[in-house]
């Protein structure tokens, strides 16, 4: 079956080829959903809220563009309610941080789990606006506007979720090595 | 340093391909949250049908009231209508005296009818400055009998002064015809109009009153006429006999009318006497499954279950749409019960050691486990477990009491059901069918071991709001014109009464409704 042909189908309602669809994309998009959340339990209760919303709008989605475009912007947009909703963002002097401090970081072998898990405890909004700009290619201008915050902000965000991770891999390369010793 | 890289470059490089597969356990939510969609779809489709046809019915009562209103209070008016025109066409024919028809029904008093009647002749043939020569011509201008009438004013005017005036000055006339009428009256025409009077039995004195004028109009001048010239006299008499002849025709119509009238208003009276009818009803249900499995967790599939005979009771109101069909709704409460049998229950401690032993699934409790696909739908604090399974479960666990699990639910019913009428004798038959929406007012799940009965939880799967479609057959018999006794075994098929049953449980009710209908 053509993935027209199941989206179409989708667009009907029909569960089998619901199934279908989501087997295709769940993984693509539960990565993303992990990027952006703050735990794989709130990263699965996205997945299954996009898939919902997915779904639902189905019949939104004209054939313009990718669909795997399509269904990656409706999981993005379903996480960012969640979170803009709590609002509970960690904000501290988020004006005044400059881009200065060098974050080049030496490449070591640093498994993806690990990673995953510092990007997800980053406070919530540096956390957004880092997967955002570095991960999702979207710039400071769009961010600002789907976070509702400003340019500014949101430049500020970034370098302080740069810095963060770069100190929180720095000081657990140290702790490794102490390990080690 | 020199494999130094730029933070985003890492992670960019690092997640580039990454990917992770779900849980399987999202699909199923997702899945479930979908069906949940799609029968929340289905349910609001009933209920719009569903008020449509409340709406429809509200309609058909009030219009049936307000019509039924309407022709008891028109129907006597009707008559009068209808005999009070019936005559004016027999006098146009007959009578061509299309003058004073309008005149008649304008004026209530005889007198200036004849008058008015004598200036609209004149009127109408625009010539109304020397009355001798209009009333001629305005007689002549019409047909045979008033000719004669016409004939006779004239010769009553070349003889007599006093009918001269009564042409001559319409305001007079009043007296005179009357005394004219007095004068002659007495001879052959007034008794013709007496005769005539006894045979039009109108049930309205005015149209009666009016209808007596036309005739003294008419006849006052042949009487007159009578008087004065013999052959002319002949005519007059001819005349009046056909205007008797007439007169009975007449009279006939009038009576059929009447009649007729009378039979619609009986029959409309009889139709409306018995379309609403409310029936205190009481029956013994019994609540069973369709398919095995079970409403409360999966591992109780194969446990031996029976359901419970409980009550229900309510009272119905019905409509007649017409004599085959019946609308009907009303509110029944029910209490339906159903037993597990050879559960083992424990109390929440023993709980998290059972759930260790792979072989024994989907104990409940208010904490979920989350890992087991088989979750119960029971919030409680003890836990269950199949017998069934236990036998292979170490024997410390099987010392847990044995019992038997009561879930108890009772609801308020709101049926809206219609009845087809198949037989309608003195034991009628009829065939019922229909929807109930069920309002969950009781869930309770009892524990049963040797007579004693402990409240255990509740179920976590019962619908607030569930439906049903429903069969049944109807036997009634009429003890009197109001009151029949009902006697209806009732199927009601349960469409969303749980959430998730486990294996094929399709929960249905039978229902004997016994109950005393009062007609009105």
């Amino acid at each position: 079956m053509s993935l027209n042909q199941l989206i179409e189908n989708c667009k009907n309602n029909n569960t089998k080829a619901q199934g279908e669809l989501y087997k295709l994309f769940s993984s693509k998009l539960f990565s993303t959903c992990l990027k952006y959340s703050r735990n794989y339990a709130e990263a699965e209760d996205n997945l299954q809220d996009a898939f919902l919303t997915i779904f639902n709008k189905i019949g939104q989605y004209k054939n313009k563009g990718s669909f795997e475009g399509w269904l990656k912007r409706v999981t993005v947009n379903t996480v960012l309610q969640r979170y803009r909703k709590e609002k509970v963002f960690d904000i501290i002097n988020e004006n005044t941080i400059e881009d200065i401090v060098e974050v080049d970081i030496e490449e070591d072998s640093l498994s993806i789990d690990y990673l995953l898990n510092i990007i997800q405890e980053l406070p919530d909004r540096y956390r957004l606006v880092f997967n955002l700009y570095v991960l999702d290619d979207y710039s400071h201008k769009d961010i600002a506007e789907m976070l509702n915050i400003n340019i500014g902000t949101s430049k500020s965000n970034l370098a302080r979720a740069r810095q963060i991770l770069k100190q929180t891999i720095e000081n657990y390369k140290v702790a490794q090595s102490a390990q080690s010793l | 340093m020199s494999d130094k890289k730029h933070i985003d470059r890492l992670f960019q490089e690092k997640f580039k391909d990454f990917e992770k597969t779900p849980n399987d356990a999202v699909w199923a939510n997702i899945e479930a949250k979908l069906n949940e969609k799609k029968k929340r779809r289905v349910i609001p489709i009933w209920w719009r049908y569903a008020s449509v046809a409340a709406l429809l019915l509200l309609l058909l009562t009030v219009s049936n009231s307000f019509f039924n209103y309407n022709s008891n209070s028109s129907e006597p008016t009707n008559t009068i209508v209808n005999s009070t025109k019936k005559p004016q066409p027999v006098l146009k024919t007959k009578t061509p005296k299309n003058i004073t028809k309008p005149t008649i029904n304008n004026t209530e008093n005889k007198t200036t009818a004849v008058v008015s009647s004598n200036l609209n002749t004149s009127k109408l043939n625009n010539t109304p400055s020397s009355a001798k020569s209009t009333s001629k011509k305005a007689i002549n201008g019409n047909s045979k009998t008033t000719q004669t009438v016409a004939n006779a004013s004239v010769k009553i005017n070349s003889k007599s002064q006093k009918t001269n005036r009564l042409i001559a000055h319409p305001y007079k006339v009043s007296a005179k015809i009357n005394q004219s009428k007095k004068e002659n009256s007495n001879g052959i025409a007034n008794n013709n109009l007496q005769k005539k009077d006894l045979k039009a039995t109108l049930p309205s004195k005015t149209s009666y009153n009016k209808f007596s004028t036309i005739n003294n109009t008419i006849t006052t001048p042949s009487a007159t006429l009578a008087k004065t010239n013999d052959t002319q006299n002949v005519k007059t008499k001819e005349s009046s006999l056909d205007q008797n002849s007439l007169e009975k025709e007449k009279t006939n119509t009038i009576e059929e009318a009447i009649a007729e009238n009378k039979e619609r208003a009986n029959k409309k009276d009889e139709s409306k006497f018995n379309r609403w009818s409310v029936t205190p009803n009481a029956a013994p249900v019994y609540f069973n499954t369709l398919g095995e499995g079970s409403s409360i967790a999966s591992q109780f599939n194969n446990n031996g279950k029976s359901g419970e005979v409980n009550m229900s009771y309510g009272i119905n109101a019905s409509y007649a749409i017409n004599k085959k069909l019946i609308v009907r709704s009303g509110i029944n409460r029910v209490n339906l019960g159903y037993n597990t049998n050879n559960v083992a229950v424990f109390d929440k401690a023993n709980a998290t050691t059972i759930n260790s032993f792979s072989s024994i699934k989907g104990i409940s409790g208010e904490e979920t486990i989350n890992n087991d696909a088989t979750k119960s739908n029971i919030a409680t604090s003890v836990s269950l477990v199949s017998e069934v399974s236990l036998n292979e479960a170490p024997e410390t666990i099987a010392s847990g009491s044995s019992a038997n699990i009561n879930q108890s639910l009772g609801f308020i019913e709101i049926p809206i059901e219609f009845q087809y009428i198949v037989l309608d004798k003195k034991l009628g038959l009829n065939v019922i069918g229909g929807f109930s929406s069920f309002f969950l007012n009781n869930n309770e799940l009892f524990s049963e071991t040797n007579n004693s009965r402990t409240l255990i939880g509740e179920a976590i799967n019962v619908n607030k709001v569930s439906y049903s479609a429903n069969f049944g057959l109807g036997f009634n018999y009429k003890m009197t014109e109001k009151f029949n006794l009902n006697f209806e075994p009732m199927f009601k098929y349960q469409i969303n009464t749980f959430e998730n049953t486990s294996g094929n449980f399709k929960p249905y009710f039978i229902g004997i409704y016994t109950g005393v209908g009062f007609k009105f």
